[in-house]
């Protein structure tokens, strides 16, 4: 049975949604047919789909069940950027497992992560996940090493600011390289990083609980579907969930492994302070994508209001009405939202006062503190001023720094 | 059975394409007329050595007319509709690609026959009364078999308007509807040069990719007429019962000269977006190359295939690509891109 939806998705945005998916079951694809009937602007599903970095799953899913209904020209314009994708995206996992070998050789640990170790491990295909380059998993103690393997390999370090989205990427303390007179990119990461978010990748545990990845008739190390769902699930909160790729890609994984060990899941994800964002994950592939997920794992959530309010308005632009939605612009409140413990929400809330981020003052429509926390904001200013005309500043030092790293 | 294919003077039209000489030979002035249209600024008096490329065009009362006669071997490449060709509507056509040998067969049923050796340089066109055909239907079905046979010799067809300015080229590159005509119009109107509408070549140069001009006439809708006052008096004409087409050279409205052959610096993608001013989003060098491919894609010979797209991706890495976001300011898109341009 569908999950009833708060906000409704515009009819262009639910198609996208019931195609994004490698298993399309009966019923779902004789819905999929008289959408496609219906009046439908074409140009806006294709829009949408490649925005979402879901073409590939479109095309695969129209074509299977109605190639017929769908206006030529849009099914051509989607079949000939398909196979472009995936063209390149042979490409680009040829090159990741050269580096990969590289690094073996040079004896420095790595793990492809998100994109091409996806699409080989959880969609089954290079060619249905939509990637822009290769994020690769190293320990940061390694970096150098790493570095040193890339730049043999003909890549050349960038710097991020003048990388294209660099304008959404404030403080992530990735590397980015750039193959000389080549296309491929790659992001040297050992943490998951943004503006009032951090997560560390590099962790003892994922290094040992690596299990093999074929991908392109080799093997290589990737994370343990266990850990693989922690970090989408972390990474796509980073993103506020803005493209519904990235809950496709926990929907996908949770079809591919039916038997994942829930109980580490939850330990590891309450010890990493980010079990609520996986809740969050887990929400919104159940409720957009139909992911399957064992009662018990749905209990553990079903009566959680924020991921509960959250999970029916994202990703935003699919929403018949997008002010409706939560947005990447508004990441800090979702953040604010979503950690685990009232300590560490409160903590959070009066780091962003102290720092008068704009958001306090004027928070959007769906955030339930909105009333508590400018108000809060308003008595931290009115302390601050205080504590400045009396305090010297080594004891407003402390003070910070005990808010900061954990009171 | 006896061939009908309209016993006629042939007459021979020359032509040199970058370097390329070409001879388009018909016996039928209304096969002539769109072909010369086509390739006016391409015309030679007469061709000192030997020719490279040969095109010869007839036209045929009937179907069975057509001296077409597949070997055990042929198969099929493509089946579909002029969609998957490129996407003007008069080229909605059924269509079927048949690979004979060294041949490439591509048969419009009702309207005609192209066979086209790539190798040899030389395709032929049997068009069936092509007296009842729309002059543009003429010079698409002639420009599918001058392509593939440049295609062969390194000159690569961009769907994309192509323009230049002071050396440096701009391709805007897109699906209809997306403001591509627009945006070139704009960029027109303030100095640019013109290259190309449609179909630009570009050619691998070595160190770098050059785009070159293959200027043809403008089309444009009755809505981008109504957005450019100077095109309010451009001409229509009616292709096919119930469509009007507008259409008109660039120097006849524009104080602009046909572009050179030049180093193209940006790529642009455009959409229309219901926003005051446009902007630009920096793309990174995969993502176009993703989506230039499918401007490219309908290639069938495996290695001309593999050179094309090693120049489609020498070409990414060569230029600033970026999403334009074309906003409502359409007359100001110089001022957006002309500093990027000059500082690239």
């Amino acid at each position: 049975m569908m999950p009833t939806r708060q906000f409704s998705l515009r009819p262009e945005s639910e198609l996208l949604v019931w195609c994004a998916r490698t298993v399309v079951p009966n019923e779902l694809a004789e819905r999929i047919r008289q959408r496609a009937q219906g009046p439908l602007d074409w140009a806006l599903v294709l829009d949408l789909a490649w925005y979402h970095g879901v073409g590939s799953l479109l095309h695969r899913s129209l074509s299977a069940f109605c190639s017929d209904l769908v206006p030529l020209e849009s099914l051509t314009q989607l079949r000939r950027r398909t196979h472009a994708v995936a063209l390149l995206n042979r490409l680009l996992a040829q090159e990741a497992l050269v580096l990969c070998e590289a690094m073996a050789a040079r004896g420095v640990p790595v793990i492809p992560i998100k994109g091409v170790a996806l699409a080989a491990s959880v969609y089954g295909d290079l060619t249905l996940r939509d990637f822009n380059d290769m994020d690769l998993l190293v320990p940061e103690h390694a970096i150098a090493d790493a570095q040193a393997v890339l730049l043999d390999a003909g890549y050349e370090r960038r710097d991020r600011s003048s990388a294209p989205g660099a304008m959404d990427q404030k403080d992530g303390p990735y590397y980015v390289f750039i193959k000389k007179r080549m296309l491929f990119r790659v992001d040297l990461q050992w943490t998951i990083a943004e503006q009032n978010f951090m997560f560390q990748l590099d962790r003892p545990n994922f290094w040992k609980h690596r299990v093999p990845l074929a991908m392109a008739n080799t093997t290589v190390q990737g994370l343990a579907p266990e850990d693989l769902l922690i970090v989408l699930c972390v990474h796509g909160s980073k993103h506020v969930w803005e493209e519904l790729k990235w809950v496709c890609d926990v929907a996908e994984l949770l079809r591919s492994h039916r038997h994942l060990d829930w109980e580490r899941i939850y330990l590891n994800a309450s010890a990493w302070r980010c079990r609520r964002l996986v809740s969050m994950g887990l929400s919104l592939a159940h409720r957009l994508l139909d992911a399957p997920l064992p009662g018990a794992v749905l209990a553990r959530f079903s009566d959680d209001l924020d991921v509960q309010l959250l999970s029916h308005r994202m990703p935003p632009t699919l929403l018949a009405d997008r002010h409706a939605g939560a947005h990447q612009s508004e990441a800090v409140m979702f953040y604010f939202s979503l950690k685990d413990s009232w300590w560490e929400r409160w903590k959070f809330g009066l780091t962003l006062c102290r720092d008068q981020h704009p958001l306090v003052m004027t928070p959007p429509a769906w955030f339930r503190w909105r009333t508590s926390l400018p108000r809060l904001a308003r008595f931290v200013f009115l302390l601050h001023k205080a504590v400045r005309a009396l305090l010297p500043p080594t004891i407003r030092g402390a003070i910070n720094r005990w808010v900061e790293h954990g009171g | 059975m006896a061939m009908t294919v309209l016993n006629k003077p042939m007459c021979a039209y020359l032509f040199s394409i970058y370097g390329m000489r070409l001879k388009y030979v018909t016996g039928s002035p209304v096969l002539a007329a769109p072909v010369n249209e086509l390739l006016k600024h391409f015309r030679q008096d007469s061709v000192e050595e030997s020719t490279e490329l040969t095109l010869c065009f007839k036209d045929v009362q009937d179907r069975a007319d057509i001296p077409l006669r597949l070997s055990p071997s042929a198969r099929q490449l493509s089946v579909g509709t002029g969609a998957a060709v490129r996407d003007q509507p008069e080229t909605g056509l059924p269509y079927e690609v048949i690979q004979d040998e060294g041949r490439l067969i591509a048969d419009f049923h009702n309207l005609g026959v192209l066979l086209m050796d790539g190798v040899q340089g030389r395709a032929e066109g049997y068009l069936i009364n092509p007296e009842t055909m729309p002059a543009n239907l003429i010079e698409y079905l002639f420009h599918l078999a001058l392509i593939e046979l440049l295609r062969h010799r390194g000159l690569y067809p961009i769907h994309a308007a192509a323009l230049e300015k002071h050396g440096r080229g701009i391709l805007i590159s897109g699906n209809s509807g997306r403001g591509k005509t627009t945006s070139s119009l704009s960029l027109l109107r303030s100095g640019y040069r013109y290259l190309s509408d449609d179909h630009p070549l570009i050619r691998d140069a070595g160190t770098h990719v050059d785009v070159l001009p293959f200027p043809t006439k403008i089309n444009v809708t009755r809505a981008t007429i109504e957005l450019f006052p100077e095109l309010a008096d451009v001409p229509d004409h009616v292709p096919h019962p119930g469509s009007r087409k507008w259409s008109f050279h660039a120097e006849d409205r524009y104080p602009t000269l046909i572009g050179e052959r030049c180093r193209p610096a940006m790529v642009l993608f455009p959409h229309v977006a219901d926003v005051p001013h446009s902007h630009l989003e920096l793309l990174s060098k995969r993502r176009a190359l993703e989506l230039l491919l499918p401007q490219t894609l309908l290639v069938f010979d495996p290695e001309v295939a593999r050179r094309e797209f090693e120049v489609l991706a020498k070409l990414a890495r060569q230029v600033d690509c970026y999403r334009l976001h074309f906003g409502r300011d359409i007359f100001d898109l110089p001022n957006l891109l002309t500093p990027l341009l000059e500082q690239g």
